[in-house]
Parts: structure tokens; C-alpha cells; sequence
């Protein structure tokens, strides 16, 4: 038996595991993005800046609570303990962890920033905007990075929530920064998406930061020598 | 189809859902003779009849409400019968499958048609014109991404989404509000829910074509496809409202006739009624909907609940024909502005020629082949 | 055919404010092993280097054949594990539960579950938020002894337990025990559990092995004597652990009960007045503190 099983499928389990475990979360952000990405659909410029504002929280909430709930809320409710009963490795279970929350994360991130973009592009709306919207839309994956990092290498709520609030408040900064940017700003109003050297610079940056802190977390996870 | 423990095949429901799809090829046959549509519709004719306003509008109002109310019940059906996992591989395979390898083709294929139009009708209706115009700029804009009349089978899975969402976050409890409603309650009810969905969009309610769903269309449709999900859940429903039925029919066709009378000449956005005239006409809209879409089923319960050759062959080639009616349409109908024909010769080729294409393509392109899997229902007999 | 259940050699780990050298502890095939020991003597740590969670500085650990941390993975589909501290997923049902871990250990006897949730009077389609600690922990029970593993490693599962809940663990415990040959290892700092369960007992403090011994020699070794103190009585006795002297009278306890322990007493200056047999609690305790 153990020999025909191998550590993929248990990964497998792990993260199937996970996604019950955040079903009716889930299937309360599927409606808010179909609500979300319809209001944006209406293509008049309320709806649309309201419902980027409302997609930007979106997403805050969705990496927050499954971060939380996924990782934070296992050492606190003691299901480490069961979990780590079956047979995984720490690895395994950092792994699926980390697999399970990217997935719950990059899933509705990808569906509601291919949204937005398909709204840019099929609406009045200057099609300038994408590079500032695909860097904001990158800091908030991030930013996410970070505190998933942080709760899956700490395992602290106290930690997790620090580092959630000062990527937030960084959002704000960020935006700001960004938009009054020469490079950024001069192009909003073009008919076409304008990449030039500074936004593609921070786009690889912020591209290479993302990675950087995941392979950092998986390193990390395999030194630790007491999981419990 | 086949009900509670499979082994009564309910045939009104395939044979209500065929007549439904090919009454969508007479209905966008008739547009290009409709005095109403005459602004908007690409391949519309030199020659109209304001008889064709009176019935397109009027099968407008339910056709496509049947649609969804049918596919409520039987998505009801297959997640009671097969559980979460067979019932998306089966809507992936039976709707988004269709939806993914369709959308492109008749894209291109309508792209091919609007510049045969261009290039070789004379008389050429407003919309080619206002094409041509658009094209001749210096810098034309793009056109908007469209999933064009297969926008049912795109509103459809994010219908299914939100069925499974329901299903996670509804119970009992708060479903029992509904359940324990009297019939006529509970008709009164879809009828009121209708009327904010279609207030915000003009009269009659357009296709939402574009590529993002439509809020009004996910909550318009969504109540007949609830009202679907509910004739399942509750096998008595239908029985209990069955004595209504010319009631409704009546009523339907009094709410109809006074909201025709209110329609604006022309469908254009400047003519659109405003304020209390809207809602008034939104109402008798959303009146006549929901009662005709309900009469449609329980009718259908009683005089077409059986098997026939004829029928099933129906059942069998209707969603081929319908993906692939539009463009062949448009052609037919490009073809004919300019040949001097009566009106209703010319609805009648139109239609009888492009179901005669359609139905050759099934047979040579479907029923042969894979596709068949995909897109015919399953063989009855 | 390795004969142990598991087998830890030359332990060592380092903590802060603990320490643990060289411990060995071994258990044979189809035998019940006790750990007891204090709050923080090393239980819980021993146990997780056990079961592969924890790496220890130094030292060797097989379980049912495999070589821990390293093949953790293989050992743990023959390890069932619960403990005080383990905690199920508070808004999923039992059914839920069982359901998860059938989907890894194929050989979950399903039969065996009902039979269980009968025993312990557990409702399967309950959350396991709505149930008492008592039914928690027969649930975590049901999870693992469903599974059938060969070794069942238990870190004080009647912690925390209201004495009526405690004695409906212990006996379905013991009577599930007695059915089955498998390996166990059940860890408390209640001695009268460990005494209902083991065959073996360890007294374990302060992260090192007092005693390792089965039940019946412990209680047939140690023992209590009243003694009247003669006036030629010496200050020490061989094989005495302890000796308490009040006025005329002295208690000495001796972890090597015998006919000729009663002769070397007397011929020490100490008249036995009577005999006592001690409870295992008095035995741990005398232990730790001969030790300390």
C-alpha cells in the first residue's frame, strides 16, 4: 500500500480537502464576482470604478480569509495535530497549504483581472489604463504572497494580520506612487496600452518578488525541524 | 427527459424545448420584416409587415423564458439524479463545449456574410450601412466582443454557477419561504421579480449579446430558471397551477395586447418610453412573460407529452440548428432584398431554406461524427 | 520479521528549557506500553519524534520497520495517532471526518465505524462543533480505530475528561484493547488509566526513562514497610529507595520487594509493623522523586 500511494495524491487530498473546508466562503465570492464583474459590464463609469473598487476588496477579503482560515486557523484550532497524522510529511502539508491557498487566490484573482481587462478593452474606457490596472492587480497577488508567507512560515495570527495591514496601507501608496509616475500617468488617456521601460521593469520586478517569496517560503518550510 | 426514479421519460420537456429552439429561427427570420426592427437588424428587408411585430414580440416574450425554465428543471433533474461532478461534465460537455467551439466559427462566419452583404446587396438595409460607415473612417473602432445568439448558452453556465452556489449557501429553512407559497403567489411573485431586471434595460428586452454577463439577464432569466428548478423539486407544482392555465393564457394576451399598443414606433434608444409609461410597460412585459412561459409548459404537459418519430427527429436537430441558423439566415435574407418577391415569400424562403441548409449540415457534419454526442439529444426510441 | 512495534535508540533533543539524552524505549509487537510522567516530563515530545513531527538532535527511531523521520510517510499509513490537543475540523460532520479519511486509508472498515458510533453514542451526521469534549475525543478514537493500524499511539487522550466520560473511554478503550492484537502506546499523567490499559509501563521525567517494566513487576517489587525503629537501627538499608523516620517509626519503600528484604530490614534495626502493597501513583512518585 504505501508504495502505490504516492505523496502527490495525498497533496491532492490535502488541497481538495482544503476547498471543502472553504466551500460556502467560495460560493459567496463566486457570487460577489459574477455581481462584480456584471456591474462593471454596464460600462458606465460609475459602475465600472465602483466595481473595481468593490473587485480590489474582493480580493483583499478572499487572500485575508483563506489565509487565515487555511493556515492560521489550523494551528489555533488544533487540526494541525490531526492533520499532520495522516501520512504527510511537513513538506507534503506546506506544499498542499500552499497549493491550496495559491489556487483559492490565482483562481478568482486571474477570473476578475481577465475581467476587468475584457471590460477595458470592449468599452470606452481608454485602453491606457491596463498597465496601471495589471500593476495594481500584480502588488495585490503580492501582497497576498506575503501574508500567505508569513502565516504559513509563523503560523501566527498576530504576525499574518501585522503584515495584511501594512500590505494594505502599502496598496494605497502604491496606487498612489504609481499613477503620478510620468511614465504611467502621460498614458492613461491613450487609446492603446502603452508599456514602456519603467512599467515593464515593475512588472518583472514585482513578477520575480512574487516567485522570490514562494520558493523563499518553500525553502524555509523544508528546514524547519519541529512542526508542532 | 426522465423524471424521479428515471423511468418515465417526460417527452413534453424535449418536445417543448425543440419547438422553442426552432421558433428562434422564425422569430429572427421575421425581424428583417418587422417594421420595429428595422433600425437594428442586419439583414432587415425594403419590404415589412406589421404582423410580424405582433407575433415576433409576442414569442419573444416567453421563447427564450421557456428556454431557461426548462433548463432550471433539468438541471434540477441531472444534480438529483447524478450528483456535482456528472452534472458539470455533462453542461461542460453539452453547453460549454458547443459554446467554445461555436463562438469563433460564427464569428467568422458572420464576419464573412456581413461583407458579402456589403459587397453585393443594393438596397442595403440601415445596420450595413452604418457598418460601411464605420469601416470608411480613418481610424474605425473595434468591434464590440459579442457572443452573439449563443449569449443563452454563455448566461447559462454562470446560471449553473449560481445554482451551485445556491445550493452551498441556501437551506431548508430559508427555501421554505418559497416552497410554502400558494401557486398563484407564487406567480404573482415572478412576475413582480421581473420587473426591476427589465426596467433597466429598453423595451422589448434585448439579447444580451455583449461578452460580460448581464446582471439583468442572470436575474431575469434566473427567475424562470428557478421557477425550473422549482416545477422539479416540487412535482405537485405544475399540477396545481394546471387549472389556471387559460387564465393565464388570457391574461398573458390582455397584458400583451395593451403593451404592444405602448411599444414606441421604432426600437431606437431616443424613442424609448420614460418614467411611469416605462414601468407601467415593463409590468405588462414582465405580466405577460412569465404567465405565457408558464401556459407554454403546462399546454405542452397536455398535448405534446408523447413520442413520435417526427418529434424526436425534432428533439434530435434542434441545437444544431439553432447554433448554426444566424449567419445562414443572414445570407438567405442578403440574397433576397433585392429580388422582387411579396413579403411573405420571402419569409417563408428565408426560413424554409436556411432549415433546409441546417438540417443538411446535421446530417453531413453532425450526425456522422462526434458532434452528435455533443449536440444531438439523446435517441428515444 | 523485526518483533517491535517501534524502537528509539540514544534519543537526544534539546530545547531550551528541556532537554532529553539518550533515551531508549522500545515496544514488542502486540503489547500495551504506558508512558506515564508529570506535565513536561517529555511525553508529548517523545511521542512526536515517534511519529516523525519533531526531528530529534541525535538518535535512531524505528517504527513498524521504517526508519523516522525519513519514511514517515509509509509508517503513518500503519500509525494511528490521536491526542488531547488534536482537534477535528469544528464545522464538518463526523460523517465528513470519515469520509476524508477513507479517501486515504482504502482499508477503513466501514463496519467497524457503525460499530463504534454505536459504542460510543456518537450520530454521525452531527457537527463536531455541537459535540461535549467526551464526544469529541471518542470521535478522534473512532477515526483512527476505524483505520486498524497496527501501532495505535495515544498522547493522553483522557485528558481534560469529566470522570464519567473518562471511565466510558477507558473501558471502551481496554474492551477494544482486548479484541484486537495490535501495538499500542497510550501516554498519561494518570496513573489509574495507564494501569487499566498497559502491560508495560515507562515512568518518564524531566525527558529522561526512570522505568521500564511490566505492570506485575512493578507492583510485586515495590512495596511499603511500618517499621518500629530498633536502637541499633543504621541509616541506610540496601534496595531501600526511601526511608522516612518520624519519632519511633519509619516508612521505607523498596523497589525490590522480597523475603529477603523483610530479613536485611530486621537486620537493619527496623521491625517491620506491617506490609503494604502500592499503587502504581505511589510508585511513579517515589520513583520521581528518588530520581530527582
Amino acid at each position: 500500500m504505501p508504495n502505490t500511494l504516492n505523496n502527490t495524491l495525498m497533496i491532492k487530498r490535502l488541497i481538495v480537502k482544503d476547498w471543502q473546508l472553504m466551500k460556502k466562503s467560495l460560493a459567496a465570492y463566486m457570487i460577489g464576482g459574477v455581481v462584480i464583474i456584471g456591474m462593471m459590464g454596464m460600462a458606465t463609469p460609475l459602475m465600472f470604478n465602483s466595481g473595481a473598487i468593490m473587485m480590489i476588496t474582493l480580493m483583499i477579503v478572499i487572500g485575508s480569509r483563506s489565509a487565515v482560515e487555511l493556515v492560521v486557523n489550523e494551528k489555533k484550532d488544533q487540526t494541525l495535530a490531526f492533520m499532520m497524522s495522516l501520512p504527510v510529511t511537513a513538506e507534503d502539508y506546506a506544499l498542499a497549504k500552499l497549493g491550496a491557498n495559491l489556487a483559492l487566490f490565482l483562481v478568482p484573482w486571474l477570473l476578475l483581472v481577465l475581467g476587468m481587462l475584457l471590460v477595458i478593452v470592449s468599452t470606452p474606457v481608454t485602453n491606457g489604463v491596463i498597465p496601471l490596472v495589471v500593476l495594481v492587480s500584480l502588488f495585490i497577488l503580492l501582497s497576498y504572497c506575503c501574508y500567505l508567507a508569513t502565516a504559513l512560515l509563523t503560523y501566527s495570527e498576530g504576525y499574518t494580520i501585522t503584515v495584511m495591514i501594512i500590505t494594505n496601507l502599502l496598496l494605497n501608496g502604491f496606487i498612489l506612487w504609481i499613477i503620478r509616475m510620468p511614465a504611467v500617468h502621460q498614458t492613461l488617456e491613450a487609446s492603446t496600452a502603452s508599456w514602456n521601460s519603467t512599467t515593464l521593469a515593475l512588472l518583472a520586478a514585482g513578477t520575480a518578488l512574487v516567485a522570490g517569496i514562494l520558493m523563499l517560503t518553500a525553502y524555509l518550510q523544508k528546514r524547519k525541524t519541529s512542526f508542532l | 427527459m426522465l423524471q424521479g426514479n428515471g423511468s418515465v421519460r417526460l417527452f413534453y420537456l424535449d418536445n417543448l424545448r425543440a419547438l422553442a429552439m426552432l421558433a428562434g429561427v422564425f422569430f429572427h427570420a421575421a425581424l428583417a420584416y418587422s417594421p420595429m426592427a428595422q433600425p437594428f437588424w442586419p439583414s432587415a428587408d425594403v419590404l415589412n409587415h406589421p404582423l410580424f411585430d405582433v407575433v415576433a414580440w409576442a414569442s419573444h416574450l416567453f421563447r427564450m423564458p421557456v428556454f431557461f425554465l426548462l433548463a432550471g428543471f433539468f438541471a434540477a433533474m441531472l444534480l438529483h439524479k447524478y450528483g456535482d461532478g456528472a452534472f458539470w461534465q455533462n453542461r461542460l460537455r453539452r453547453i460549454g463545449l458547443p459554446l467554445l467551439l461555436f463562438l469563433p466559427l460564427l464569428t467568422l462566419a458572420v464576419g464573412v456574410v456581413m461583407q458579402f452583404g456589403l459587397a453585393h446587396v443594393q438596397q442595403k438595409p440601415p445596420f450595413l450601412i452604418f457598418i460601411q460607415s464605420m469601416i470608411s473612417m480613418t481610424e474605425p473602432p473595434a468591434m464590440p466582443l459579442s457572443t452573439m445568439h449563443l449569449w443563452f448558452l454563455y448566461h447559462l453556465l454562470f446560471l449553473y454557477l449560481l445554482t451551485w452556489c445556491c445550493r452551498i449557501l441556501l437551506n431548508r429553512q430559508m427555501l421554505s419561504w418559497f416552497t410554502e407559497l400558494k401557486p398563484n403567489a407564487l406567480v404573482l411573485l415572478s412576475i413582480l421579480a421581473c420587473v426591476p431586471a427589465l426596467y433597466s434595460v429598453p423595451v422589448p428586452f434585448p439579447a444580451p449579446e455583449w461578452i460580460l454577463p448581464a446582471l439583468w439577464a442572470l436575474w431575469f432569466y434566473g427567475v424562470f430558471f428557478s421557477l425550473g428548478y422549482a416545477c422539479f423539486s416540487m412535482p405537485a407544482l405544475l399540477a396545481r397551477l394546471d387549472p389556471f392555465r387559460h387564465y393565464y393564457l388570457l391574461l398573458g394576451a390582455v397584458s400583451y395586447a395593451i403593451y404592444y399598443t405602448l411599444l414606441p414606433a421604432t426600437l431606437m434608444p431616443q424613442s424609448q418610453p420614460q418614467g411611469w409609461l416605462k414601468l407601467a410597460v415593463t409590468l405588462l412585459e414582465s405580466c405577460s412573460a412569465v404567465l405565457w412561459t408558464l401556459c407554454a409548459l403546462l399546454y405542452a404537459r397536455r398535448w405534446l407529452n408523447w413520442n413520435s418519430r417526427a418529434l424526436a427527429y425534432l428533439s434530435n436537430v434542434s441545437f444544431w440548428v439553432y447554433i448554426v441558423h444566424l449567419p445562414l439566415l443572414f445570407f438567405v435574407q442578403f440574397v433576397l432584398i433585392d429580388l422582387a418577391l411579396a413579403v411573405w415569400a420571402k419569409f417563408i424562403l428565408s426560413s424554409g431554406i436556411t432549415l433546409a441548409i441546417s438540417l443538411l449540415g446535421f446530417h453531413i457534419l453532425v450526425a456522422p461524427t462526434r458532434l452528435a454526442g455533443v449536440l444531438a439529444s439523446r435517441q428515444r426510441r | 520479521m523485526q518483533q517491535y512495534a517501534f524502537d528509539m535508540r540514544n534519543i537526544s533533543i534539546r530545547y531550551p528549557h528541556f532537554a532529553m539524552e539518550n533515551l531508549n524505549l522500545s515496544l514488542a509487537k502486540g503489547q500495551v506500553l504506558g508512558l506515564v510522567g508529570v506535565n513536561g516530563a517529555g511525553k508529548s515530545t517523545t511521542i512526536r519524534i515517534l511519529m516523525g513531527l519533531v526531528k530529534a538532535d541525535a538518535g535512531q527511531v524505528d517504527v513498524l520497520g521504517y526508519k523516522l523521520p525519513a519514511q514517515q510517510v509509509q509508517a503513518k499509513y500503519d500509525i494511528g495517532f490521536a491526542s488531547d490537543d488534536m482537534r477535528l475540523y469544528k464545522n464538518q460532520t463526523l460523517q465528513w471526518h470519515m469520509d476524508f479519511i477513507h479517501s486515504i486509508f482504502p482499508n477503513f472498515d466501514h463496519a467497524y465505524a457503525r460499530d463504534l458510533l454505536q459504542r460510543f453514542e456518537l450520530i454521525a451526521d452531527q457537527k463536531i462543533k455541537g459535540l461535549s469534549h467526551g464526544q469529541r475525543v471518542k470521535a478522534c478514537l473512532l477515526l483512527v480505530l476505524a483505520r486498524r493500524p497496527k501501532l495505535l499511539v495515544l498522547d493522553e487522550p483522557t485528558t481534560g475528561l469529566d470522570p464519567v466520560a473518562r471511565d466510558e473511554v477507558i473501558t471502551e478503550l481496554a474492551d477494544i484493547l482486548r479484541d484486537d492484537e495490535r501495538s499500542v502506546l497510550f501516554s498519561s499523567h494518570n496513573t489509574h488509566d495507564i494501569e487499566k490499559l498497559s502491560d508495560q509501563i515507562a515512568f518518564l521525567d524531566r525527558g529522561k526513562l526512570l522505568a521500564l517494566q511490566d505492570k506485575e513487576s512493578f507492583v510485586q517489587s515495590w512495596a511499603r514497610f511500618r517499621c518500629q525503629l530498633l536502637p541499633q537501627a543504621q541509616d541506610s538499608i540496601p534496595g531501600a529507595v526511601s526511608i522516612r523516620r518520624s519519632g519511633q517509626l519509619a516508612e521505607v519503600i523498596t523497589d525490590q520487594c522480597s523475603s529477603e528484604f523483610a530479613v536485611a530490614l530486621q537486620q537493619a534495626g527496623f521491625k517491620v509493623i506491617e506490609q503494604h502493597r502500592m499503587s502504581l501513583e505511589e510508585i511513579f512518585v517515589a520513583n520521581v522523586k528518588r530520581n530527582r
